[in-house]
């Protein structure tokens, strides 16, 4: 189920919300709980059970760990719940990958291929192995106390709203809300707010651009494609993807809102950014931070030797991209990155520094733009013949009006892409989104949010293009 | 609101307008819930028909329209002055959909081998070329469209039904030559068919061409009294219906003959129409029923009415000989937009019925078409990339992809 269907928007959603508002708050965790229950195997039927089963052992190996005093044990105990939840992602997201891989080697080699079925993926197994890891590794090192019932565990790991794609909750950063939270009324009108912000962000803006980026990037071949084509393609390509999945962590943070919970941010106008470096604190910030503190860390931080700090960032970009999918695609992309990360750190920051705040931007956005390239485009060959379009200068003149709507929704996603280079940008997003309101601005929000709805459940009677793109991750 | 109108219905709501196939409520088994089955039909279910989705539609589809031109009903497209048309009449019109003079020649000789051998048993054919909108209204037709042309079906088949002496009654030229001088409009703004005033001036010439050719007395429309109205009705706004739109376009008035078959007359020749759209207002109004007597309606050689009312009638369904031997007349007709496929079999079929010797060359016609369609592929680039794109995708050549695509697109 995804939130932007009719079935979520008009059946799942508001009796979910009545129930839960008329059920005492002992009952509340129950209802959620439920809820996801509800929400996931309507999509997952059959992974539900392994998804709660490795939650249930999951639960009681870190209350063992926790318990346990030997220091040993701990740590073997830690070792045993990563291997369950990474083990679970190694299997159903990346044995294909591997087996594929080993059976083009092994036709290379002129041997005969491994025998195997293809694993379904489950969505949202990789949102749901970190949040699994954030509670093993949180407890372990004495972060946050372990919850003392499973149910809230499994609520933790479940909850509806962040199951499928994030943001990444972070244990110790929800703990106390699983337990005890407060709502309000201003809470849940805010989440409607941001739910729909969130939703026509999706609707009305992705799905727009979507349709264009898969209509030029989704050919089987760019032999004919010219080069002003190419560029509308990615750049609608590149505004869909923040568009699909700032929409969906904003709806996300609005349903969680709405129930009392603080959901983390997960974006910050990352196309405003004038370096890669920035651009990763702005972009899918749950990721990055999750990444900084459960691998960057770990691995030694910045507290070690230059060669082994610019390795260690490399192969964190690297599993990130392969956190993304189970291609090569990814791995380049998490490379490509990482790449550009390094070099900003080796002498490019000072070069940025030199040429301005304009050119720092005009780098930072053509590398994010051309990043998305192979993002997008699974297959190396066709994504490289991709770029040879980009960079072969055969403009041709194209007619733009006669795609208004598409050119409309483009320059629409530009200007809130951009909002912050505006003098007053910050100060509008700031009273939106962070800043308590008065009842004009309720008024004001409720008007514009029931507008945002109408129109998004009209686009969504009227059409069947509804993917999410994070969904796949 | 929309889960309480699903269940209880609040308000009465006019249902969406256009061909939208019905779902059927989901239901529930283990198997079905655990293979996703159950899900996919529930969500399919609660998409095709949550409550007020009417309204959902049209507001978007006004929007869409409204703010950026976009027409959501299939293969129709606002002309000058919010003049509507469908598109395979503007390519008819513009002779994007020419067929060949060779596959014309072919299709009328087969029409006067037919009419030869039904006259040989007392029968008659009548091939009516029913008016096209683009025709009729050329000045309204966007101007990226381009113009007429003079390679177009409708106008070689006028060349051929003529040179080759087949019976027939050429409605576009009619209705062409008296535009603006009727009293009341011949073809409305935002339909596509003719108007209801049209209709029934086309209606009466057929009966009084069928009459001179049989020799018969058939019964007679007589016309009371003629409604000239601001408000539009029966299906003189089809195109607009289909658009689902939550405003109405600005009409012009039109004309509503009050009618009645006189049951005057002798005789009832059983008349089988094999036709496209244009024929359903003269079936609805009673013709078949009361001046032709039993007649039927083939629609698009497809389906058999009106026996389709009371049980699925399909042309396999019935004896082709014996249909022959029980009528009188077979009247094909088709308007320019649809006679790229025009008679769409039903000349074969008739054809294979009185002569076995009478050589057709089928698989020559059907080839002509599909080079055609891969001509028309060709021509359109975005077409043709993502042609490009599925032959790579399925690991074939170019050539192979165009022509499987071609034969689809001509089997659609």
């Amino acid at each position: 189920m995804v939130f932007s269907s009719t079935i979520f928007l008009l059946y799942f959603l508001p009796l979910f919300l009545v129930i839960y508002f008329l059920v005492p708050k002992w009952l509340k965790n129950t209802t959620i709980l439920l809820g996801s229950i509800v929400f996931y195997s309507w999509g997952a039927p059959t992974f539900i059970f392994i998804l709660m089963a490795s939650t249930f052992l999951d639960f009681h190996l870190v209350g063992m760990m926790h318990k346990s005093k030997e220091e040993k044990r701990k740590r073997d105990l830690l070792v045993l719940s990563i291997l369950l939840n990474v083990g679970l992602l190694a299997y159903f997201k990346y044995a294909n990958f591997f087996i594929e891989n080993i059976n083009s080697f092994f036709e290379y080699v002129g041997q005969a291929p491994v025998g195997w079925i293809d694993v379904a993926l489950p969505i949202g197994i990789s949102f749901y192995t970190f949040q699994t890891l954030t509670y093993s590794i949180d407890i372990y090192r004495g972060v946050s106390k372990p919850l003392d019932k499973v149910t809230d565990y499994i609520l933790y790991i479940m909850m509806f709203p962040q199951l499928i794609a994030g943001p990444i909750v972070r244990f110790n950063s929800i703990a106390e809300q699983i337990t005890n939270r407060k709502e309000s009324m201003d809470d849940r009108l805010l989440g409607f707010y941001r739910f729909c912000i969130g939703l026509g962000k999706k609707v009305l803006i992705a799905n727009v651009l979507g349709a264009k980026a898969d209509e030029i990037m989704g050919m089987g071949s760019f032999s004919t494609l010219d080069s002003t084509t190419a560029w509308i393609g990615i750049l609608a390509y590149t505004f869909q993807i923040y568009f699909d999945f700032s929409g969906y962590s904003d709806m996300a943070i609005g349903l969680g809102r709405m129930m009392g919970f603080r959901f983390p941010e997960n974006f910050d106008n990352p196309y405003i950014s004038k370096s890669i470096t920035e651009f990763w604190r702005r972009w899918h910030i749950t990721l990055g931070t999750w990444m900084r503190d459960y691998l960057y860390i770990p691995l030694g931080g910045n507290q070690v030797s230059p060669i082994r700090l610019y390795g260690n960032l490399w192969l964190v970009f690297l599993i990130s991209g392969l956190w993304h999918g189970a291609s090569w695609n990814f791995v380049a992309w998490g490379m490509y990155h990482g790449f550009f990360l390094v070099i900003e750190r080796l002498f490019l920051k000072d070069i940025l520094k030199k040429i301005g705040a304009l050119g720092s931007w005009c780098y930072c956005f053509i590398i994010s733009v051309l990043g998305w390239v192979i993002f997008r485009i699974e297959d190396m060959g066709l994504a490289m013949q991709y770029y040879q379009k980009l960079f072969a200068f055969d403009f041709v003149k194209i007619d733009l009006l006669n795609e208004p709507r598409f050119v409309s929704i483009l320059i629409i996603a530009m200007f809130f892409s951009f909002f912050l280079f505006l003098p007053f940008g910050k100060k509008i997003q700031d009273l939106i989104f962070f800043q308590n309101y008065k009842m004009r601005t309720h008024l004001l929000m409720w008007g514009v949010s029931m507008v945002l709805l109408y129109l998004c459940m009209g686009s969504l009677s009227t059409t069947g293009f509804n993917p999410f793109i994070y969904f796949r991750f | 609101m929309p889960l309480i109108q699903k269940y209880v219905g609040i308000k009465k709501i006019n249902p969406l307008k256009g061909a939208i196939e019905e779902k059927a409520s989901p239901q529930f088994s283990w198997k079905k819930w655990f293979s996703g089955e159950y899900a996919k039909s529930a969500e399919e279910y609660v998409n095709h028909g949550f409550g007020f989705k009417p309204i959902f539609v049209r507001s978007d589809n006004q929007l869409a329209y409204s703010l950026f031109g976009e027409v959501r009903a299939n293969n129709v497209l606002v002309g000058k002055e919010e003049y509507l048309f469908e598109k395979n009449y503007i390519e008819a019109y513009t002779g994007k959909d020419f067929i060949g003079i060779e596959s014309i020649e072919q299709n009328v000789r087969m029409f006067k081998n037919i009419q030869d051998s039904l006259w040989a048993r007392g029968k008659h054919v009548l091939v009516v070329l029913a008016p096209g909108k683009a025709s009729f209204y050329p000045e309204f037709i966007p101007d990226e469209y381009g113009t007429g042309s003079d390679s177009t079906n409708y106008l070689m088949y006028v060349q051929e039904l003529g040179k080759q002496g087949v019976d027939y009654l050429d409605f576009n030229a009619w209705f062409m030559q008296n535009k603006g001088k009727k009293e009341y409009p011949l073809y409305p703004k935002t339909g596509i068919h003719w108007s209801h005033y049209g209709m029934l001036l086309a209606a009466d010439s057929i009966i009084r061409r069928i009459e001179k050719v049989g020799e018969w007395d058939l019964p007679e429309i007589k016309w009371t009294n003629i409604e000239y109205v601001d408000e539009i009705r029966r299906i003189d706004d089809d195109i607009e219906q289909a658009m689902n739109l939550l405003f109405p376009f600005e009409n012009r008035k039109m004309a509503y003959p009050n009618i009645s078959i006189v049951n005057g007359g002798k005789d009832r020749p059983k008349v089988v129409c094999i036709a496209d759209s244009f024929f359903w207002e003269m079936f609805n109004m009673g013709i078949s029923d009361k001046v032709f007597g039993k007649g039927e309606f083939w629609y698009y050689f497809n389906t058999v009415y009106p026996q389709e009312y009371t049980r699925p009638t399909k042309m396999g369904d019935i004896n082709l000989s014996t249909a022959i031997d029980s009528s009188d007349v077979f009247v094909f007709m088709a308007t320019e937009g649809n006679l790229a496929h025009f008679p769409w079999g039903g000349h074969s079929a008739l054809n294979q019925v009185f002569s076995k010797e009478y050589s057709y060359d089928e698989k020559k016609v059907e080839e002509n078409k599909i080079q055609l369609k891969i001509q028309e592929i060709k021509n359109d680039q975005n077409w043709l990339r993502h042609v490009e794109g599925k032959a790579k995708k399925n690991g074939i050549s170019l050539d192979s992809m165009l022509y499987l695509d071609a034969v689809y697109m001509l089997n659609q």
